[in-house]
């Protein structure tokens, strides 16, 4: 999977014809996220823990040390406790039919996963300054015909997508922000999303919820739709940030922009960690 | 010092090796305490058998019932009870653990039980005290549990196989009866302490039923007798299993006493051997002399020896001997043989049938297949004593057929039906031994976000975006206790209602009476719970305090794991 889209990004091609003002990594660099996510998780010895043996196998901890002194699954007892040959314990799981879980970050309850912060989406999609355009669907064309994508992606079959999107129900979600996006994971083969923005040169009618003239597009990409929701639940939570939305009315540059909100997104996630 | 080192030694072994050397040590441990108890019990009768003819006689099985008791009791603080069902109970409930003192207390109890003259068999003491060994290495050695299981199985198989010379029979009965499981990995120890029980009875003449080979001419009116035979002895099995039963909870509940109903059986039984010498100790010598064809008794005499040598062998045991019923079962399933070749000879007096030796083989396979509902092992504990296939058909016939008509009144064996009673014997990869295994911890879900009942809906809508779950516990904010449970769905038409997100409190909309679980219950319980209740998930709570939440999905997930890692490949 990630080696198909490895090649996919390697025959990217610019493809903007007037890039007004673009600073930051384009899509060019994710390279670098690949390379992350590939990298992994466990260092490859013989003999690994009883901890390591849950994640792989998707049990508690309980579990396989039980199965251990019970004698129904492969180990050796020594001093510090129960060690696993790893090897071994795959061909066991396989054989007993246990879904294995190589990569790391999908034990049940952990949510976040990697690549999937804000930040990092914009910093793949990019800022774009004073985007042309009079009407949602002139502003939308020029902000697909800016934006890096693979070169067999179906750019106007993307645009079509996304005014068809508008057409249902506008994105327009009030205080001048519009956040347009495909109806479903549109088929650009991502692992992780991306977000370019986009600062209107002059702010123009998008059919809000609230009736006011749009000034900021955040074009979703998001590879599913649980990311999807992550996104969009990030972003709610910048948009009500006061500091957040004068920062952007005043189309700040893109490092305090990107500075700004891996603060509010660090905030975030440690009142997820604890609590109220 | 020198024992650790050889213990580490030992544990960096092959699995199989390390079965091997155990099997080795529980065939050699095995096989030498039937050949000792076998020796000791001709010693110790011999000794009394000078008494024969003093009244103090009909006394002996009385003193030597309270003596056993006495020792057992208050000396080895054991349980009364033959040991099979104890070892049952040990493999599948607590991974074969038995205690190191029951490798020999009933070794002990049972030569004196057996010697003074209760009417009882030495294979469940030697089984037990087998199986125990073999717990006992395991655990020294801290083998894991399925390989303590198949060590304390391969004890009872090499006191099998030692007793009878039976090395098959002693693989069989031990899968049969003691782990109820065909597995290779299980079978393979078990097999190296047969062999070796096998080889230390031969080589110290343990054999309890030596027999010449001969071959058996078995006609087709054989085969035709056999249903017949079958019938019969299904009939002395079932009576033989009430007896056993009824006369254990009739002194119980007659007499309080232990040392009184050990008296009382032993008075009983001294009165049955004046009459019917045959009757005492374990009986071999009955039943070589009904194989040898060296009998020669009425008809009506061995139909009261037969009733008799269960009466004697249910007030024995009854009374808190110690000792077991396969040797009796042995007896009597000889007996029978003998008694029902007979009337048929009076009878079809034309047919020429194979003799009485025959019958009173295919008697006793009968008889085991009867009382134990262990059809292979008295089919192969014949065979092996004869030598041969001559007499498979009968054989084959009487065992399955008894088997069949006993299942029809006596749902579970002798060994059995105890432990079924009270819900204890949980075979490998039933559906009980499976939730029996899975501990409630291993099914908490955590991740909840806990609230306090003092808040407004409004503080909830943040704790709502934020979990992956739709309900909540409650804890009290000082103390921590739980209080109840906030369900999402109770409160969602509240949450779009402006004016209530103020105004209400958690404490008014909780769920406060639902039933709790707590971490010491098992998973079976905890399922009898939620078909009680219907619910989905329930709360864990310990000490008043909520610690997760155990669902029905979480449950099945788990189910299913647990199958498959105890599926064998």
């Amino acid at each position: 999977m990630i080696f198909r889209l490895k090649s996919n990004f390697s025959v990217f091609k610019s493809s903007g014809k007037s890039v007004v003002k673009k600073t930051g990594p384009g899509l060019l660099n994710r390279h670098d996220i690949f390379v992350k996510l590939n990298q992994p998780p466990m260092k490859n010895t013989k003999y690994i823990t009883t901890k390591e043996v849950a994640r792989l196998m998707g049990v508690p901890l309980v579990t396989v040390s039980r199965w251990a002194h019970q004698g129904k699954i492969p180990c050796k007892l020594n001093h510090h406790g129960y060690i696993f040959n790893r090897s071994k314990i795959i061909s066991w799981a396989k054989s007993h039919q246990f879904h294995i879980q190589e990569t790391e970050g999908t034990i049940a309850g952990e949510r976040k996963q990697a690549g999937v912060g804000l930040r990092e989406a914009i910093e793949r999609g990019g800022v774009f300054y004073d985007l042309e355009g009079n009407d949602i669907y002139s502003v939308l064309e020029n902000a697909v015909n800016l934006i890096e994508l693979p070169v067999d992606t179906d750019k106007e079959r993307l645009l079509n997508e996304l005014i068809n999107r508008e057409e249902i129900a506008s994105t327009g979600i009030g205080n001048g922000v519009a956040i347009p996006h495909p109806r479903r994971p549109f088929n650009l083969s991502l692992q992780v999303p991306v977000m370019p923005v986009f600062f209107l040169k002059k702010n123009i009618d998008f059919n809000s919820v609230d009736g006011k003239p749009v000034f900021v597009i955040f074009l979703i990409f998001s590879p599913t739709t649980k990311i999807h929701l992550e996104i969009l639940a990030r972003l709610s939570f910048c948009l009500r940030d006061k500091k957040f939305m004068s920062l952007i009315r005043g189309q700040v540059e893109q490092d305090s922009l990107l500075k700004t909100i891996s603060h509010i997104e660090s905030e975030l996630e440690n009142t997820e960690k604890h609590g109220i | 010092m020198g024992f650790d080192r050889f213990r580490s030694l030992f544990m960096n072994l092959d699995t199989r090796i390390q079965l091997m050397i155990i099997g080795v040590i529980v065939g050699l441990c095995s096989g030498l305490a039937a050949v000792g108890l076998n020796i000791g019990l001709r010693e110790f009768s011999g000794l009394l058998m000078q008494f024969q003819d003093k009244l103090i006689w009909v006394l002996f099985p009385a003193g030597g019932l309270v003596l056993t008791v006495l020792i057992l009791k208050y000396v080895f603080r054991d349980f009364k009870g033959h040991g099979v069902p104890e070892v049952i109970f040990s493999v599948s409930i607590r991974a074969g653990a038995l205690k190191f003192r029951s490798s020999f207390s009933r070794l002990i109890g049972s030569l004196i039980t057996i010697s003074s003259g209760g009417s009882a068999g030495p294979e469940a003491p030697v089984i037990i005290s087998g199986a125990a060994i073999g717990s006992n290495i395991a655990h020294y050695f801290k083998a894991n549990e399925m390989m303590r299981i198949a060590v304390t199985g391969s004890g009872a198989a090499a006191a099998i196989a030692s007793i009878f010379n039976a090395p098959i029979t002693g693989i069989i009965f031990t899968m049969e009866v003691i782990l109820g499981e065909w597995s290779a990995t299980m079978m393979f120890p078990v097999a190296i302490a047969s062999v070796t029980g096998t080889i230390v009875s031969r080589l110290l003449n343990g054999n309890q039923i030596p027999f010449q080979h001969r071959i058996f001419d078995v006609s087709i009116y054989d085969i035709l007798a056999s249903v017949g035979l079958a019938v019969a002895i299904a009939l002395f099995s079932l009576l033989f299993i009430q007896l056993l039963k009824r006369v254990s909870t009739i002194l119980d509940s007659w007499f309080k006493n232990a040392l009184i109903q050990a008296m009382i059986g032993g008075l009983v039984v001294g009165c049955i051997t004046i009459f019917l010498p045959q009757v005492r100790g374990e009986g071999y010598e009955v039943v070589r002399a009904l194989i040898g064809e060296k009998y020669s008794l009425g008809f009506g005499i061995v139909l009261l020896l037969i009733l008799m040598k269960m009466v004697a062998t249910s007030f024995t045991l009854g009374a808190g001997g110690a000792g077991g019923v396969f040797a009796p079962s042995l007896v009597i399933g000889s007996l029978g043989g003998w008694f029902y070749f007979r009337g048929l000879e009076a009878v079809f007096s034309q047919v020429q049938f194979s003799g009485a030796s025959l019958f009173s083989l295919v008697g006793m396979a009968g008889m085991i297949s009867g009382t134990m509902q262990a059809p292979l092992s008295g089919i192969f504990l014949i065979v092996e004593i004869t030598g041969g296939y001559d007499a498979i058909l009968p054989l084959l016939l009487v065992s399955f057929l008894t088997t069949m008509l006993v299942k029809l009144i006596e749902k579970h064996s002798i060994y059995h039906f105890e432990l079924v009673k009270r819900g204890l014997l949980l075979r490998p990869r039933t559906d009980g031994r499976i939730l029996s295994e899975i501990r409630p911890e291993e099914l908490l879900e955590k991740d909840l976000i806990p609230v306090y009942p003092e808040m407004v809906m409004r503080d909830i809508i943040p704790l709502i975006q934020k979990s992956s779950r739709n309900y909540f516990p409650v804890e009290d904010k000082k103390s921590g206790q739980y209080r109840g449970m906030l369900f999402f769905n109770d409160i969602k038409t509240l949450l779009f209602n402006d004016d209530m997100l103020n105004s209400i409190i958690v404490e008014e909309v909780m769920q406060v009476d639902l039933d709790t679980v707590s971490l010491n219950d098992s998973v079976i319980d905890i399922l009898k719970k939620f078909d009680s209740t219907n619910a989905w998930s329930l709360p864990v709570v310990e000490n008043g305090r909520f610690i997760g939440l155990i669902s029905k999905a979480s449950l099945l997930d788990h189910y299913r794991k647990e199958l498959k890692a105890q599926t064998d490949i």
